[in-house]
Formats: structure tokens, C-alpha cells, sequence
């Protein structure tokens, strides 16, 4: 919560704004952030869904289902603050550009993930298919990841890692990006944490009705 | 500027009402898992 209200104060006063965008570019500190956690959270499905498939051990597959959630969730949020950042920058809520695209595909993709788990009835059959379901997903991320260096798009270019020198960046705007950036990882595993333990309970509530019945 | 407003608006409604879904969920579930240790003791004891 402390690094959170440090990144709000931060990128109200201390970043600079940017000469052509105006204000409307310091949405870039929370889109990026949030961005950020959808591919580690993502990732952690893709790592946790392998070692569900090796071990057959159900707490990793809980882990992996709570990840995928908060994944859909931050992805979420760059699909919304998103177009708000290009309807004040390009004039257009969205536009079919490789970068949206391949976003949009990722967030259809982990959606599925989730809805498959609703619709199997069988816990064990639900885990082992959304396991492979998550490490196929889990393809698209470098896709979105590489998008705006592959295809010609409107998406603005890397300026972060590998962008080079020149790369548009103040050192001011970086540090709040970084900052903001450990905020949302914090943020992501604090709700990870919260999210496993209710797995947990819901799993062990399933298993005092079995006992019962 | 008001586009920044809404946007941001709108990312930290969405993560309040998810962390206010989690514990919603997560106490109804311990309640439920309460009654039902206390229905197994009844058992046992009958």
C-alpha cells in the first residue's frame, strides 16, 4: 500500500509531463505496471501448470488457477486504461494494431482458461486440462511481448528495455515507471497470497461435504 | 486530463471491489466450513 501511495505521489508531482501527449501520457505508469503483472502472472501459470503436469500435486495447480485469475484481471485493466490513453493521444478508442491484437487475444485466451474450469465438473480432469491449456496459452505472451518490433504499429515503440540510446525516456519518467512497476508486483502477490488461501479453504470446504454426504 | 481521470478511476475501482470480492467469498466460505466441522462433531457425539 506504502509503494502504491509512493507511485501515485510520484507520478502526480514528480514526473515530468511528456511535450507532445500532454497529461494523458501518465496513464503510461499503471498501464505498463499493470501489463507488467498480466505476463508474470501468466508466466507463473505456464511455470506452476508444468509442475502440475510432473508432479500431480493439486497446490500447484491451485496456485496456477489463482495466477491466471489476477492475470485476467490486470490484462483487463490494460484493455480499459488502454483505449483512454488513445482516445486522448490518437483520437480513437481502438484500432486493430498488432500490439492491441495480440493483447486481446492473450486476455480471449485466459478467459477461456477460466471458463473451461467452470464448465469441467470433475476437479481432477478441470486441473490436468486448463495445465495444458495454460502452457499453450502462455505462447502469446512473448508475441504481444515482441509485436511492436516485428510489425509496423501504432503502439508507441520500446523506450524501456532495449529501446537504445535516444530512446524517448527522461531518467525522471523511468524512475516512477520502476517504481510503479514494484508497486504493482507487490500488489500481485499480496492478492496471489489472498486468492491461494481461498482456494484452499473451497478446496477443503469440498472435502468436509464429501465427507459428510 | 479527464481521460487520465477516468482511466485511473476506473483501475483502482476494479481492484477494490476484486480485493472486497476475495474477502467477501473467503468469509462466507469459512463460515460454511464452520457449520460443517460443528455438524460433524454433532454426529460423532450422536
Amino acid at each position: 500500500m506504502v509503494l502504491i501511495f509512493i507511485s501515485i505521489i510520484a507520478l502526480v508531482f514528480y514526473a515530468p509531463e511528456e511535450k507532445t501527449m500532454g497529461i494523458i501520457q501518465k496513464i503510461f505508469y499503471f498501464h505498463v505496471a499493470s501489463a507488467w503483472v498480466g505476463f508474470l502472472a501468466f508466466a507463473v501459470v505456464f511455470v506452476l501448470s508444468i509442475l502440475f503436469l510432473a508432479k500431480k500435486k493439486f497446490i500447484y495447480d491451485a496456485w496456477a488457477y489463482s495466477s491466471a485469475e489476477i492475470g485476467v484481471l490486470f490484462t483487463s485493466l490494460v484493455l480499459v486504461t488502454g483505449p483512454f490513453w488513445a482516445k486522448g493521444a490518437w483520437n480513437i478508442w481502438w484500432t486493430w494494431d498488432a500490439r492491441l491484437t495480440t493483447t486481446l487475444i492473450l486476455w480471449l485466451i485466459y478467459i477461456g482458461y477460466l471458463l473451461l474450469r467452470q464448465m469441467i465438473d470433475s476437479p481432477e480432469k478441470a486441473a490436468r486440462i486448463c495445465a495444458v491449456f495454460g502452457i499453450i496459452g502462455f505462447v502469446d505472451v512473448p508475441i504481444v511481448y515482441g509485436a511492436i518490433r516485428w510489425w509496423r504499429t501504432m503502439h508507441p515503440k520500446y523506450v524501456v528495455i532495449m529501446g537504445g540510446e535516444n530512446s524517448g525516456l527522461h531518467p525522471k519518467m523511468l524512475q516512477v515507471l520502476i517504481i510503479s512497476v514494484i508497486a504493482f508486483t507487490f500488489l500481485y502477490l499480496t492478492l496471489l497470497l489472498l486468492r491461494v488461501d481461498l482456494e484452499k479453504s473451497r478446496q477443503q470446504l469440498d472435502y468436509l461435504k464429501s465427507q459428510l454426504q | 486530463m479527464y481521460y487520465m481521470v477516468a482511466a485511473y478511476s476506473i483501475l483502482w475501482l476494479v481492484l477494490f471491489f476484486y480485493v472486497f470480492l476475495l474477502i467477501q467469498k473467503q468469509s462466507s466460505i469459512s463460515r460454511e466450513i464452520k457449520g460443517l466441522q460443528q455438524e460433524m462433531i454433532r454426529r460423532k457425539l450422536r
